[in-house]
């Protein structure tokens, strides 16, 4: 009687026990699952949950398991809400600043001592390539996407056919150094084309619309500055490479030359008047022939990209030569501070940026069911049997995860492997040349706004109201003098000076 | 026996006792009647408590915790420590900083009055045309005889009520663009890079959009008075003017106090779907198009900061609040009926 009482106390105790721990698991996931941000640009892939199950799989003896967080790439700017939440793990910070979130104590300080436990992948990737973005204490709050190569410049994308078209193909081969008067000279032969003109009618421009509210980032790759906004000040290297002195973007000779050009393309229709109005995007432009060229910076890859979007030859030619201004904070993973498990985390980001198939999942899927390759031992792909770029299931091509090195290649419509290979050697050679000739002394110099970020908010507005207009030549002269009167009244000279103190305590230091 | 004096005297006692008991009755009738004592049933007061409790469990969760937030207007956010626990401005490591410094991020802009002076004056048009419009548009489809009519007339008037303004935003550009807009063509006017357009076409874009959703509100308040009282005007031999303007106009005054007390609440506030969408958020057209909540999301787009925002819907909040208190009093004033509290 004694022994079935005790053993009806142990089963109770035992069912209680087991339905408090099945509650506990109810609604949360486990401490080594980790939620991931999984960009995605339009759509999210249909065989977005086939690859995270194979990823998971592929991970299994590591100890954790991935739960990717889909985020869409507007809603980038959103984190603040969805990182209180405490639903994201590891969160990735592309294009928007990693410093910000930092001082929210919305991502995590890292250490060497947990980098080098949890993380020796991207330990050994730091040595020789600046992996960890630091703030302005240097405290180490964001690992970096490893990119391929890491200079760029500002570059003019057109169709190979539309050269040739206009007589043009043999003065302007790939990779040819121009100016803005050979831009004039193509913009104008563009526009006059009758052959161009009887395939598409009247209704192009030589020139796609720029759509970027600051105006800056085609800006900044034409004249060549250092920073990702202007709002702080930048150091013009485009003019002296060793330049430490912060100056306002928008009164450098560079951006009032490049204004004088985008007037003189309005005037003579060689870009749309509705340039500062529509929504459409340059690249759609482009690809739907309204537009027969438009500004991009010159990144290894984009060329090869271009052509497989449009499947058609896209020529690159270089408007000003690939300088190196470093800034890995512009896409970089961190640990989300609300994460249960910070070691669990940094494991997953350093599977990502070192395991070569968890990254080439992640960017093109499964092998055979979605990619095939084309040559393996230099990574050359082509999409599955009876896929094509428009009908694959799977295909991110966000290059915001891993070290960039190992992601495969689609090979380039109407190309072969080895001449894609050729072509990307030549860009990583170029860039690396850029690096070793034409770096910035700030490369690591991080400026701490906190102080200025009512001024700053101040001129973001100021450059929101005017840049657009003035860089896509509609604003007048006295339009152009009244936006420096406003950048001045919001309080840029003030900015400016506090990041030229920083700047110059920091070389003082590091220099 | 009595005589005739006394019947006469009692006659006329009597007469003044019933006009005594008249008066009194006259009077009871007049007073308060005294509350005739319920017998407390704890089943009808539950169930009047439990139908009420879904609605008072959404003001709870949705309008009176979240009041608590308005804390983060003062503090500098961690969000490690979450905005709550997040530490103030002006104490403690942060005493540095001003208490207010949140706030500064508005009050610092030079463009400060701009954004006032447009986010006021747009909202005292839309409230006057709020109302003067749909009122109207409600009194002659109350007049509608036909059903079939009356439906079709209903739905293409509340049909611009549904589509967003991202959409119609598109249906702007396609009328108005710089290059292939039709009245762009028509006019040769360039409206994306003149301001002095703008103001007239986004009253007209709000008001077309809102009228359809004002005038059903209307419409429900008309649908109310009782149809007696026209017919006796119509046989007094009032016209359709005097008719609205002594029955239908009357009748619906106290809506139209609530709804325009309820507007100025929101008069710091506008409609970023509006301002910001429509106008394609085209710099030459700021000085007519930005409203507080446009610059604040212009000025905030690159920082994550949550605080600034926030101490912004304080401040919209705060004036809504005053402006509320101070119209309703005013109305208490001159109507106590018509007051909303």
């Amino acid at each position: 009687m004694k022994a079935s009482r005790t053993f009806v106390v142990c089963a109770l105790a035992g069912v209680m026990a087991f339905g408090t721990s099945m509650l506990a698991g109810c609604g949360g996931k486990g401490t080594n699952t980790v939620s991931i941000t999984y960009l995605y640009a339009t759509a999210l892939p249909k065989d977005f949950q086939k690859v995270e199950d194979a990823i998971n799989e592929h991970i299994k003896d590591s100890g954790i398991q991935i739960e990717f967080y889909p985020t869409s790439l507007t809603a980038v700017n959103q984190y603040s809400t969805t990182l209180q939440s405490g639903d994201m793990d590891v969160i990735c910070m592309a294009w928007t600043s990693p410093y910000e979130l930092a001082e929210l104590h919305a991502i995590e300080t890292l250490t060497e001592e947990q980098l080098q436990e949890y993380a020796p992948g991207v330990v050994e990737l730091n040595e020789d390539y600046p992996m960890y973005v630091r703030n302005a204490r240097g405290e180490i709050i964001s690992i970096a996407t490893r990119e391929e190569a890491v200079a760029s410049g500002g570059s003019l994308m057109i169709r190979k056919a539309d050269l040739e078209k206009c007589g043009l193909a043999e003065t302007y081969p790939d990779q040819t150094e121009i100016d803005y008067d050979d831009l004039r000279t193509i913009f104008a032969a563009l526009k006059n084309n009758e052959t161009i003109k009887s395939e598409v009618g009247t209704n192009y421009y030589p020139l796609a619309s720029i759509r970027d509210d600051s105006g800056f980032f085609i800006a900044r790759d034409l004249c060549g500055v250092q920073d990702v906004t202007a709002s702080s000040g930048v150091l013009n290297l485009q003019a002296d490479p060793a330049t430490t002195t912060v100056v306002n973007y928008y009164e450098t000779q560079e951006y009032k030359n490049f204004v004088a050009f985008m007037k003189e393309c309005q005037e003579k229709g060689w870009l749309s008047p509705e340039a500062d109005t529509t929504n459409e995007l340059s690249t759609d432009m482009f690809k739907t022939g309204k537009a027969r060229s438009m500004f991009q910076d010159c990144q290894q890859g984009l060329r090869n990209a271009q052509t497989n979007a449009l499947k058609e030859e896209v020529v690159q030619l270089q408007i000003i030569k690939p300088y190196y201004a470093f800034d890995n904070s512009q896409i970089s993973w961190g640990v989300c501070s609300l994460a249960d498990n910070v070691g669990a985390c940094l494991k997953a980001i350093d599977l990502m940026m070192t395991d070569k198939e968890v990254i080439n999942m992640l960017y093109w899927g499964l092998e055979g069911e979605h990619y095939k390759f084309v040559n393996e031992e230099n990574g050359f792909i082509d999409y599955a049997d009876g896929l094509d770029i428009n009908t694959t299931p799977y295909r991110n091509g966000i290059g915001v995860y891993g070290d960039k090195r190992m992601v495969y290649s689609y090979v380039t419509e109407g190309s072969s492997w080895e001449a894609d290979l050729a072509t990307k050697n030549a860009d990583i050679a170029a860039a690396d040349k850029a690096f070793a000739e034409r770096c910035s002394k700030a490369n690591g110099f991080v400026y701490d706004s906190s102080k200025m970020t009512a001024k700053l908010a101040n001129i973001t507005n100021v450059v929101s109201k005017y840049a657009k207009t003035i860089a896509t030549g509609k604003g007048s002269t006295a339009y152009y003098d009244e936006f420096i009167r406003e950048l001045k009244n919001a309080g840029i000279g003030d900015v400016i000076a506090d990041k030229q103190a920083q700047l110059n305590a920091w070389l003082a230091n590091n220099g | 026996m009595p005589s005739i004096e006394d019947a006469t005297v009692s006659e006329s006692t009597s007469e003044t006792q019933a006009a005594e008991q008249t008066a009194v009755e006259v009077k009871k009738r007049s007073q308060p009647q005294k509350k005739r004592k319920r017998k407390f049933s704890w089943k009808k007061t539950l169930i009047i408590y439990a139908i009420m409790l879904p609605g008072l469990i959404y003001l709870v969760i949705n309008n009176i915790i979240p009041m608590y937030g308005i804390t983060i207007a003062f503090r500098k956010p961690d969000l490690k420590l979450g905005y709550l626990n997040s530490p103030f401005y002006g104490f403690g490591e942060l005493s540095e900083y001003s208490f207010f410094y949140n706030f500064e991020l508005l009050f610092s802009s030079n463009q400060i009055w701009t954004l006032i002076r447009n986010t006021v004056l747009y909202n005292v048009v839309f409230s006057i045309l709020g109302i003067v419009i749909p009122v109207t548009v409600a009194i002659f489809f109350n007049v509608v005889a036909s059903k079939v009519s009356k439906k079709v007339f209903q739905t293409a008037i509340l049909l611009p009520n549904i589509i967003s303004w991202v959409i119609v935003s598109y249906l702007v550009y396609a009328f108005l663009g710089p290059q292939s807009g039709v009245f762009t063509k028509m006019t040769g006017a360039d409206y994306y890079h003149t301001p002095a357009y703008w103001p007239f076409i986004l009253t007209f874009l709000n008001v077309w959009k809102g009228v359809g959703f004002g005038m059903v509100v209307y419409v429900a308040s008309l649908v109310g008075i009782d149809p007696a009282l026209y017919e006796a005007a119509k046989l007094d031999g009032a016209n359709f003017w005097q008719r609205t303007l002594h029955i239908t106009l009357p009748s619906l005054k106290k809506m139209i106090i609530t709804l325009s007390i309820l507007n100025v609440s929101k008069i710091m506030a506008s409609d970023f779907g509006l301002f910001y969408q429509v106008t394609q958020n085209v710099g030459t057209l700021y000085e007519v198009t930005q409203t507080l909540d446009v610059y604040i999301y212009n000025a905030l787009k690159v920082t994550p900061n949550i605080a600034a925002s926030s101490a912004v819907s304080v401040f919209q909040s705060l004036v809504g609040l005053i402006l509320v208190v101070t119209a309703n009093f005013i109305v208490k004033k001159v109507d106590k009926e018509d007051a909303i509290f």
